[in-house]
């Protein structure tokens, strides 16, 4: 499948975190015959292997499966569903919002009260997430619970496309474009062992990497992210964490690691040798799983690299097709010094 | 419920002086059933069904425009800046809209990540001169192909809940698809009075259509059919209608109370469910029909609709029936006596 046709299935398809399953089987049949072994361990991860009698450095790629979302917890009286939120979303981007929810993706609506009935103050204050409700056109308690039963994860309901030329919207390219790229990768040869590490539940406190380098311990591990683009107007150019269009995004720090400098010195020689461009992260903010995997038994040198997007963590993220594939090149060449 | 007509009808953009966007769909859809249909000026199209001779006229009204926003600007970084007042800006960071240019562009309402902003400022809503369009394309190709003053509307996104059905402008595109079925349905029929099918312009602005349009047409006595507010959480009882429970027909000043009556009596003859919205002006084409000329009368009928103005309006199919049922039969039941009431009242 070409990385695009990947990538909008990918984004198309529910994962919020702690139900991945839907994006674990697609990634399971688009690498299976590349793979020596593949195992879904109890948190879910999806681990495959490929070159294990290699010699030389075992290296991980990392990319998380799971989204943000929402999670039914409540339903009233007349029909309407009341939700938590499962990760980081921001509560200004819920209202009057498409939405799919549970198992077979039954669709509801964000509900937003008419213009027309709010009070001048109302207006201009955001809705917090605790007051908002979906409405699934149930006509009473016992139909809603039968169609979306308490429990039940709901994802943001927007189709992938391209805006223009080259340039794609849809949800949750965080952490999709990562799985894409590993699956890029991995269906290419190497001279290393090569472990791809598909992991869960990153969103809710980076849990699934936190035992999913556990069984295949590399020597290095590289996580690969679509990252915050703050590249909006008038943001000064040093809060712009990365800007679309200007290639991968290599981590310095973190709010969790501090990527290994020798490998980081080896990854950008690689880009300039390449002619990739590439860009740091700006902000000290944000964490992924390649804390967990540094922590990991008697430690692992680790790497963040990351497709800049904007918009992450709300219905609808934006990324450049050239980015994506910047980052493949520079990943591809960077595994192949090894 | 004809379901492909009103997902067409919901699916196409016409912002508040695009109107024209519709018209070829609506005369498709009128011109075996109607002996006369007619673009004016204004935006608004009309289908005449005439009676017989002599008679009056009844003008049966439903806007064709939605709301939309209005691009201000271009900053820098070729972003666009916009304007609206008839949205609730809270609906639209995060979402698609379509932006009506030299060609027609999709953009994304953005927002900056949140963990970068303070906590006073998420719990405001972002102010009209803060939010921006992104269509992902430079200052200088934004600049010669979305010019000052496009339009943008709503991403379309027809769906079903359950049994009810989501999407834009289903204010007042379900009032179209009355009118459009009310007229199929008197196909075979020789109505006492003309009947005219009157879809507007401008309705969410200023009522340009349905005040020029009265003036040209001079029906002796309108209904407009537009949508009210149907309950859902967080509105009041008192404030809103029941969806699924019918039409509702709109008493106060501004309707007139003989048409009402006659409303009534049809819906109880024929057993048809019927709601009451109580109030002053009734913020319909009505209001602006009523004032024109020597004044014509005027009734309203609204169908419940869900979260009005934003890109998921919901409304029950079985209101939209029932009300192209009432018109149907209301239209069937106009008789010298009504008439007579009617004149002699005006």
């Amino acid at each position: 499948m070409e990385s695009i046709e990947l990538i909008e299935k990918l984004s198309n398809t529910p994962g919020v975190s702690g139900d991945e399953r839907k994006v674990r089987e697609i990634l399971k049949n688009e690498i299976k015959e590349y793979a020596e072994k593949i195992v879904t361990d109890p948190l879910g991860n999806l681990v495959a292997l490929k070159g294990m009698k290699k010699k030389g450095p075992k290296i991980m790629l990392n990319a998380h499966m799971d989204e943000v979302g929402l999670i039914i917890d409540y339903i009233s009286e007349n029909g309407f569903l009341q939700f938590k939120k499962v990760g980081g979303i921001d509560d200004r981007v819920l209202l009057g919002k498409r939405v799919l929810i549970g198992e077979k993706e039954i669709r509801g609506v964000i509900g937003a009260k008419a213009i027309h009935l709010q009070e001048v103050d109302e207006r201009k204050k955001s809705i917090k997430s605790t007051e908002l409700y979906i409405d699934i056109g149930a006509k009473d308690m016992e139909e809603a619970e039968s169609m979306a039963p308490r429990g039940s994860f709901v994802a943001f309901d927007t189709k992938f496309e391209e805006i223009t030329e080259n340039k794609f919207v849809g949800k949750a390219f965080d952490d999709r474009l990562g799985c894409a790229i590993i699956v890029d990768l991995f269906k290419k040869n190497y001279n290393v062992p090569i472990i791809a590490l598909f992991s869960t539940q990153e969103e809710i406190g980076l849990r699934g990497a936190a035992v999913g380098a556990h069984q295949y311990t590399p020597d290095v591990a590289i996580t690969i992210e679509g990252t915050i683009s703050n590249d909006l107007p008038e943001v000064p150019d040093h809060l712009k964490c990365s800007k679309l269009g200007h290639g991968p995004v290599i981590t310095v720090k973190d709010r969790g690691v501090i990527t290994d400098n020798e490998l980081r010195s080896k990854l950008i020689s690689t880009a300039k040798q390449n002619k990739i461009p590439y860009q740091f992260k700006q902000v000290i903010a944000g964490g992924t799983d390649s804390y967990r995997i540094q922590t990991t038994k008697k430690g692992v040198k680790v790497l963040t690299v990351a497709v800049p997007v904007r918009y992450l963590h709300s219905p609808v993220s934006l990324f450049f097709k050239k980015d994506y594939l910047n980052t493949v090149k520079l990943l591809n060449e960077f595994l192949k010094k090894f | 419920m004809n379901r492909k007509l009103i997902e067409e009808l919901t699916d196409a953009h016409a912002a508040t002086s695009e109107e024209s966007t519709l018209h070829s769909l609506i005369t498709k859809e009128l011109s075996n059933y109607v002996d006369e249909i007619k673009t004016l000026k204004n935006g608004s199209i009309y289908a005449l069904k005439k009676g017989k001779p002599g008679k009056y006229s009844l003008m049966l009204d439903a806007h064709l425009d939605e709301v939309a926003l209005f691009v201000t600007g271009i900053t820098e970084e070729g972003f666009l800046r916009v304007h609206t007042k008839s949205i609730d800006l809270k609906v639209l960071p995060g979402s698609i809209v379509c932006v009506h240019g030299e060609q027609e562009f999709k953009g994304v309402v953005g927002l900056k990540p949140f963990h970068l902003e303070s906590e006073e400022e998420t719990k405001k809503a972002v102010p009209v001169d803060k939010l921006f369009v992104d269509c992902s394309m430079d200052k200088e190709r934004v600049e010669k192909l979305i010019p000052i003053g496009s339009s943008i509307t709503f991403m379309p996104g027809f769906s079903s809940l359950n049994k009810l059905i989501s999407n834009k402008s289903l204010d007042d595109r379900v009032g179209v698809y009355t009118i459009i079925e009310v007229l199929k349905s008197l196909k075979r029929k020789l109505p006492l009075i003309d009947i005219i099918g009157h879809f507007s312009s401008q309705e969410e602005i200023t009522g340009l259509g349905a005040i020029t349009s009265t003036y040209a047409l001079k029906p002796d006595f309108a209904i407009a059919i537009d949508t009210t507010f149907g309950f859902s959480p967080n509105d009041s009882e008192r404030k809103t209608c029941k969806m699924g429970k019918g039409p509702v027909i709109f008493i106060g000043p501004s309707s007139d109370h003989i048409i009402n009556k006659k409303l009534f009596a049809v819906a109880d003859k024929f057993n048809i469910s019927l709601q009451q919205e109580i109030g002053i002006l009734s913020g319909t084409d009505a209001t602006e029909i009523q004032l024109v000329g020597r004044g014509v009368p005027v009734g309203i009928i609204g169908i419940p609709l869900r979260y009005m103005h934003t890109p998921i309006e919901v409304i029950d199919p079985t209101d939209v029936d029932k009300t192209v049922n009432l018109l149907s039969l209301f239209i069937e039941e106009i008789d010298d006596l009504f008439l007579e009431a009617l004149y002699g009242e005006h």
